[in-house]
């Protein structure tokens, strides 16, 4: 199993390399000039300009430049923001948790959900409920997250008034975007837990528990359900990366702090570091729950030997 | 009149159970899709018609109409600047089909080809190829597509480029396996023994067959394309005001969600039915196209 961890940890290091790169060439594809950009709104000189060039190092070769760059990813330095002047680590440290809280709260709204409505589908197989839960699921990718968000804003802040419409106080003020980021993401999970499930529910083991008198409850949540979630591990793995960006839409519709609100301002400004500093944090966000998920499964199925 | 002594096969011939239907007689045989296409159909009938439809000019605001309900003259309504909203959802219907279908050919093309190139020369392409697809799923699709816009700089044109960008390497990735398994396939094997070049092998012989997949990934992904193209409209990266868009029109609308709920529902039903529409007929084409999904077929 380390050997396996180790070789995963390996293979990921070109990936990474590769994001970096990527974000460096359309970084340096960029029409404006970063220290232009920054003086612009003090009305800084020519000469003012290309001093910030110089200290900014965005005069040197681009060999040079992206040498520098890689370097400083290593050690962990992002650059500074356009806008605040502060370093992006600083201001994504502190926007961080709210995506992470939304994040997590969307994901167990997601995976309860899809785990239900799979398990619904699959054991009233050909019936109305699986037809419902089919089309709930379909539903659920259709939706726009930001209509789905306006409608519930619509319906439980203004109408009812129970919850609150923004801000990011409290467990109330979560209920919301977890629920619209989630439902979202509920459809893909309760495909793939019902079409498992069908698959283990025709299993010889299946068969052998229920021949031993076990009720159809115990039949089905102890030996089959445990078996047909590890597939549906890799796809919530996936599914991770799906809300992170749909944090973005979520974040900006309900004011919330967080790295997806950042990400849209740091555009809207041109703050070109915090864009970089947030994508590449988004791709080692999804490279580490790739390599998670991976692991865990080797790790939940016996079946499975990597080495 | 001569007797038959042998029986010619026909249709009728072959026991009900072991007959499947081509796939276009599947697709048209399923209710589901066919209310789609229809669905589809109609829309674009509509928008294309759209200047035959209404009085209305989608730009021009009636002092005085603002934020009308919707009623007779104005049948979903107004919004801020008096500008009737059905009117604007006809025109803005047109963009936001033709932004789902341009970016699902810009992602298609070149990933497909892509896909060919990697599954067919494999060793140091496959490799490349493979590894920029992973690359490229490393970035939430809407970061890479807001990245890239950041690069571009907002407007209507670079949102298409970036969702079309984005959504590459899911057609590499899905071309890579099909051909890796076609090319041990006997037709390949023969075309190669006959002397076919690799292009005519690749594009008269591969790619016809391993077609169905890439068409239901991009009947699937136009629907997924406007999802996203429409969000970074409503984010305000994409097209600009007062052009009519369906995801811009929403984001007008956000602010006025209490006194006026109906500027932005338009525009959000009519995402969410048409997107609705599209995956319902990608998933009935997939059944279609490959039998053992079928939810008739037992044992799936």
């Amino acid at each position: 199993m380390l050997r396996y961890v180790g070789r995963r940890l390996l293979g990921a290091i070109p990936v990474l390399w590769g994001v970096a790169t990527l974000v460096f060439v359309i970084m340096r594809l960029l029409p404006g000039d970063p220290a232009a950009l920054m003086l612009s709104e003090s009305g800084g000189s020519a000469q003012a300009v290309a001093e910030l060039r110089h200290s900014l190092g965005l005069d040197d070769p681009l060999p040079v430049q992206y040498g520098r760059y890689l370097f400083d990813l290593l050690r962990g330095k992002l650059g500074t923001s356009l806008f605040s002047h502060r370093p992006v680590v600083t201001v994504i440290a502190e926007q961080l948790p709210g995506t992470i809280e939304l994040a997590v709260a969307a994901m167990l709204v997601a995976a309860s959900l899809g785990t239900v409505l799979g398990v619904l589908a699959a054991v009233k197989h050909g019936t109305w409920l699986d037809t419902l839960a089919a089309a709930l699921s379909v539903v659920g990718v259709s939706l726009p997250i930001f209509w789905t968000a306006l409608l519930l804003i619509w319906l439980l802040s203004l109408k009812l008034g129970w919850l609150p419409a923004t801000g990011q106080e409290g467990v109330a003020s979560l209920i919301m975007p977890a629920l619209v980021l989630g439902f979202a993401s509920s459809g893909a999970i309760a495909r793939l837990v019902r079409a498992s499930l069908l698959e283990v529910l025709g299993a010889d083991f299946i068969n052998t528990a229920r021949a031993k008198g076990l009720s159809e409850r115990v039949v089905i949540l102890r030996h089959a359900l445990k078996n047909a979630l590890i597939p549906v591990i890799t796809v919530m793995g996936l599914q991770f990366s799906f809300l992170l960006g749909g944090t973005v839409v979520t974040e900006t519709i309900f004011s919330r702090p967080g790295i997806g609100r950042l990400m849209v301002n740091a555009i809207l400004w041109k703050d070109f570091p915090v864009v970089q500093g947030v994508v590449l944090l988004a791709a080692l966000v999804y490279t580490t729950m790739n390599l998670i998920v991976d692991v865990a499964y080797a790790y939940l199925d016996p079946r499975i030997r990597y080495d | 009149m001569t007797e038959r002594r042998f029986p010619i096969p026909t249709r009728k011939a072959i026991p009900r159970h072991e007959y499947v239907p081509p796939p276009r007689r599947r697709v048209m045989a399923n209710p589901v899709a066919l209310a789609a296409i229809s669905f589809l159909a109609g829309l674009v009938i509509l928008l294309i018609a759209a200047p035959a439809l209404t009085p209305y000019d989608p730009l021009a605001m009636l002092p005085g109409q603002q934020f009308l309900p919707p009623q007779a003259k104005h049948l979903a309504g107004t919004d801020l600047f008096g500008r009737d909203i059905a009117t604007r959802l006809l025109y803005g219907g047109r963009l936001t089909l033709s932004i789902g279908v341009v970016a699902v050919l810009i992602a298609a093309l070149p990933g497909t080809a892509l896909g060919l190139i990697a599954g067919y020369y494999g060793r140091w392409s496959d490799r490349l190829i493979t590894w920029l697809v992973d690359v490229m799923l490393a970035f939430p699709t809407i970061l890479l597509a807001l990245t890239i816009i950041a690069a571009l700089g907002p407007g209507m044109p670079n949102v298409i480029l970036a969702v079309g960008i984005a959504g590459i390497p899911n057609y590499t990735r899905l071309v890579r396996g099909q051909v890796l398994a076609a090319r041990r396939q006997p037709y390949v094997r023969a075309a190669v023994t006959v002397g076919c070049s690799d292009l005519r092998i690749l594009l008269r012989h591969i790619l016809p067959n391993i077609f169905g997949p890439i068409l239901v990934l991009a009947t699937l992904d136009v629907g997924w394309a406007i999802l996203n193209a429409s969000a970074l409209n409503f984010l305000g990266v994409g097209v600009q005001p007062p052009r009519p868009e369906w995801g811009a029109m929403l984001n007008e609308g956000r602010g006025y969600l209490r006194n006026a709920p109906w500027v932005s529902a338009a525009p959000g039903l009519a995402i969410t039915l048409t997107v609705l529409a599209v995956n319902l007929l990608g998933d009935c084409l997939r059944d279609a196209l490959d039998p053992r999904r079928s939810k008739k077929v037992p044992g799936t």
